[in-house]
C-alpha cells in the first residue's frame, strides 16, 4: 500500500492524521459550496428550470478537478489507480441506482436541496435546510429498518465494479483529456442555455463582466490542470499502476499453534473458508469469516496489536484488499487448513531414540495439542534419552489448569 | 481516594484504566463556562448598553456551576463525605482551594447580580419575587460598590477558571496533565465558551460585536496555549513525549485536532474574522462550534491524562 496516498492516509499508521485532513477538507468544501450560493434553495432549484446553471458548472468543475488531480497524482506515482478503484469505487447496481437517483431528484426538487447542500444551508442558518437534513436522517433510518424487505432489490442488476477507462479500453490519461474537453464544451453549452432561459432583466450589465472574468478563470484553470496531467504522461519511470497486492507473509502451523496455546493475546485468527467447513473443524479461538463477509467486519477498525492470521483452504491466490486494511501485521497460515490438519489433528509420528531435546519438546507439545483437540488418548511419551526420564506432560489449553 | 485504592490494590485493574467518566469533563466545562460568564458580565457591563444580556450572563453563571457541581458530586465514591471539604482548608491542596473557591463564587455572583439593578428595576424585581425584598440592604451595598464587586467577580472568575485546569495539572504523575499551561488554557477556553454561550442567548447587535471581538482574542490565545502545551510535553521527559504522542499520531489525534482545534478554534476564528468582509449573517454555527470545541477539549484532556 505504499503507493496509494489516500488509503495509507486513512488506514495505515497515518489514519488519525488522515481523518483530521478529511474534516479540514469537509469544512473547506462546505465553505466553497456556501460561497457558490449552494445554501440557497432558490439558486439550486433554478438549475432544474435551466435559468441558472451554477450547480451544474460547480459540480462538473469539482469532478474534473478531482479526476485530473487523481490522474496527476497517479502520473507522478503518488496514487495507485488500481488500489484506488478497489477500495473506493462503488459497484454498479442498475435498478436500485435508477430508482434511488429518481427519488433523490424528487427530494431535491421538492426541498430545493441535495443531502450535502442541505447541510450547507443548515449551517447558513436556513431552517428549510435543517428540515431537509432531518429528512435525510429519517429517510436513512426508515430504509435501514425496512432493509430486510428490500435486500434483494438493493443488489438487483449488479454489474460489479468497473471503470470507464477499462470499459472503453483506453489509457486513463486519454479518457481524462476527453472528459475534460467534453466538460469545457458543456460549460459553454450551459452558458448558452442560461442565456436562453434567463428571465428578462435578470443579469445586470456589471455582473456580466464579472461572469466573463470568472469564466476566463475557469477555462484557464481547467486547461492548465489538463495540460499538467498530460505532461505527466511523458514522465520517465512511471510506476506500474496495476501492481497486484503483495502476497502475505506466512506462518507455519507449528508457530501458529504455539502462539494460540502459549500467547493467545498476540494473535487473532480468521478462518476464511466457508461457514460449513469452518463450523466443522477450525483452529482453536479462530473466527469463521468467509471471504464474502470480510468487508462487513470493519477490519481497519480492529485493534492492531495482535497479528492477524488468516486460514484458508489453500486456494487463496492473493491477499484480499480488505485484509490489507488491517492496521497490524497480517500473516497467512502456510499451506492453509490442510497444513493445520496435518500438524495438529493427525497423530504425531513417533520419535527415534536419538532425538534432540528440542525435538522432544516439540513432540510433547504436538502430542498434547493433538490429544486436546481430538480427544484421542495421549500419545506415548518420547523414548527416554540417556539419564533422563520425562514426566508426563500436562494437557495444554485448559485455561487455569 | 477510592480510585487510587482500587487502582493500587487490585492487580487485575489494567494500568491506564479510565476511571473518570462523563462527570468530570462536564463539571470542568460548566465550571469554566460559569467563570467566563461572570468575567464577561463584569467586563462588558459598562462597555455595552445591553443590561438584559449582562443580567442573563450573571444569572446563568451560578446555575451552570451548580449543574457542574452536581456532576462532580455524582462522581464522588462516598457522596455523604462531601462536607469534609469544608471542615478544613489545606493550603497545599488544589482541591481544597477549589472547594472554597466554588463556595466563594456564589456570593460574588449574587452581589454582581444585585449590583446590576438600580433601585427602580430592583423594586420591579421585588414585585415579582417578594422574597428578594429582604436583600434590599445588600442590593444598596452592591450598587454603591459596584466597581469593587466587578473586580471581585473578575477575580473569582479567574480563580475558578484557572482552578479547573489546576485540578488536572496538580496530578502531576499523569504525564499529559503535568503542564502548567492547563490552568490558563482552561481559563481562556472557559472565557471563549462563555462568550459563545452568551452569543446564543442574546441577539443584540452591539453585544454580538463585543462578544465576537472577545471571542477572537480568546480563541487566538487558546490556539497559542495549545501550541505551548504540546511544545511543553514534547520537550519534557520520555513519559511526557509519549503523552504528546497521544495527540500527534496516537489514538486521540483525530478527535483532538478535528473537534478541538479545527471545529472549536480554527473554523470559528476564521468565520469570525470573515464575518464582516464577506458580510456573513451571524448564525448559531460559530457559537455552537466553540461550545463543542470547549467541551471536547475537557473530555479529551481528561481522557489523555488517564491514558498517559
Amino acid at each position: 500500500m505504499s503507493a496509494a496516498l489516500p488509503f495509507s492516509a486513512l488506514i495505515a499508521e497515518h489514519r488519525e492524521f488522515g481523518l483530521v485532513i478529511a474534516v479540514v477538507l469537509g469544512f473547506c468544501f462546505g465553505f466553497v459550496l456556501e460561497r457558490a450560493g449552494f445554501g440557497r434553495a432558490d439558486k439550486l432549484a433554478a438549475q432544474f428550470f435551466l435559468r441558472d446553471m451554477t450547480v451544474f458548472k460547480v459540480m462538473f468543475s469539482a469532478i474534473i478537478t478531482a479526476m485530473l488531480g487523481t490522474l496527476i497524482a497517479a502520473g507522478v506515482g503518488l496514487v495507485d489507480l488500481a488500489a484506488l478503484a478497489q477500495s473506493v469505487v462503488s459497484a454498479t447496481y442498475i435498478w436500485p441506482m435508477l430508482v434511488g437517483g429518481l427519488l433523490l431528484g424528487m427530494g431535491f426538487i421538492l426541498s430545493g436541496y441535495c443531502p450535502g447542500t442541505s447541510l450547507v444551508a443548515a449551517a447558513s442558518g436556513n431552517i428549510d435546510g435543517m428540515v431537509t437534513f432531518g429528512g435525510v436522517i429519517v429517510g436513512s433510518l426508515i430504509y435501514g429498518e425496512v432493509f430486510p424487505l428490500l435486500a434483494d432489490f438493493h443488489v438487483a442488476g449488479s454489474k460489479g465494479t468497473f471503470l470507464l477507462y477499462d470499459w472503453l479500453g483506453m489509457p486513463p490519461i486519454v479518457l481524462g483529456a476527453i472528459v475534460t474537453f467534453i466538460a469545457l464544451a458543456m460549460f459553454i453549452g450551459a452558458e448558452r442555455v442560461e442565456q436562453i432561459f434567463a428571465r428578462e432583466g435578470a443579469a445586470p450589465a456589471e455582473s456580466a463582466q464579472r461572469v466573463r472574468r470568472s469564466r476566463r478563470f475557469v477555462f484557464v484553470g481547467l486547461s492548465g490542470v489538463a495540460l499538467v496531467s498530460l505532461v505527466t504522461l511523458a514522465l520517465p519511470n512511471r510506476p506500474e499502476a496495476a501492481a497486484p497486492p503483495a502476497d502475505l507473509p506466512t506462518i507455519s502451523a507449528e508457530q501458529l499453534a504455539r502462539r494460540v496455546v502459549d500467547r493467545p493475546w498476540t494473535v487473532r485468527v480468521f478462518d476464511l473458508r466457508s461457514r460449513d467447513a469452518c463450523g466443522k473443524q477450525r483452529v482453536p479461538q479462530s473466527r469463521c469469516v468467509p471471504l464474502t463477509e470480510l468487508a462487513r467486519l470493519g477490519v481497519p477498525y480492529l485493534a492492531p496489536e495482535p497479528d492477524l492470521v488468516v486460514v484458508d483452504a489453500g486456494d487463496l491466490k492473493s491477499a484480499p484488499a480488505e485484509l490489507l486494511r488491517y492496521r497490524g501485521r497480517v500473516l497467512r497460515l502456510a499451506g492453509g487448513f490442510a497444513a493445520w490438519q496435518a500438524y495438529a489433528l493427525a497423530k504425531p509420528p513417533a520419535l527415534g531414540a536419538t532425538a534432540s531435546a528440542d525435538q522432544r519438546e516439540a513432540y510433547r507439545f504436538r502430542a498434547a495439542l493433538h490429544a486436546a483437540l481430538t480427544g484421542a488418548p495421549p500419545a506415548p511419551p518420547p523414548p527416554a534419552a540417556a539419564g533422563f526420564a520425562p514426566k508426563p506432560k500436562k494437557k495444554k489449553g485448559g485455561g487455569c489448569s | 481516594m477510592h480510585e487510587i485504592y482500587t487502582m493500587n490494590t487490585n492487580p487485575l485493574t489494567p494500568a491506564g484504566a479510565v476511571m473518570w467518566g462523563w462527570e468530570i469533563p462536564v463539571y470542568l466545562f460548566l465550571g469554566g463556562l460559569a467563570a467566563g460568564l461572570l468575567i464577561i458580565a463584569a467586563l462588558l457591563r459598562s462597555r455595552v448598553d445591553e443590561p438584559r444580556a449582562i443580567r442573563l450572563a450573571t444569572l446563568a453563571a451560578p446555575i451552570a456551576l451548580s449543574i457542574g457541581m452536581g456532576a462532580l458530586w455524582l462522581d464522588l465514591a462516598y457522596k455523604l463525605h462531601v462536607y469534609r471539604f469544608y471542615g478544613s482548608f489545606q493550603l497545599s491542596s488544589p482541591m481544597s482551594w477549589g472547594a472554597w473557591l466554588l463556595v466563594a463564587f456564589y456570593p460574588v455572583s449574587v452581589l454582581m447580580y444585585l449590583s446590576l439593578h438600580d433601585s427602580e428595576s430592583f423594586a420591579r424585581l421585588c414585585g415579582r419575587f417578594s422574597l428578594l425584598s429582604r436583600l434590599e440592604g445588600l442590593q444598596r451595598f452592591a450598587r454603591a460598590r459596584r466597581v469593587g464587586v466587578e473586580r471581585a467577580a473578575i477575580l473569582s472568575g479567574i480563580g475558578l477558571g484557572v482552578y479547573t485546569g489546576i485540578l488536572l495539572s496538580a496530578l502531576s504523575a499523569r504525564a499529559a496533565w503535568n503542564s502548567a499551561v492547563l490552568g490558563p488554557l482552561f481559563l481562556v477556553s472557559g472565557f471563549s465558551t462563555a462568550a459563545a454561550a452568551l452569543m446564543l442567548l442574546s441577539r443584540g447587535a452591539q453585544i454580538h460585536g463585543a462578544l465576537r471581538r472577545l471571542d477572537v482574542v480568546a480563541i487566538a490565545a487558546e490556539l497559542a496555549l495549545i501550541g505551548l502545551f504540546l511544545i511543553g510535553l514534547l520537550s519534557g521527559g520520555a513519559t511526557q513525549q509519549r503523552a504528546a504522542a497521544l495527540f500527534l499520531g496516537g489514538p486521540l489525534t483525530a478527535t483532538f485536532w478535528s473537534l478541538v482545534v479545527v471545529t472549536g478554534l480554527v473554523v470559528p476564528l476564521s468565520l469570525s474574522l470573515l464575518e464582516r468582509p464577506l458580510k456573513l449573517r451571524p448564525t448559531a454555527v460559530i457559537p455552537v462550534m466553540v461550545l463543542i470545541g470547549g467541551f471536547a477539549l475537557r473530555w479529551i484532556l481528561v481522557s489523555a491524562g488517564q491514558l498517559s
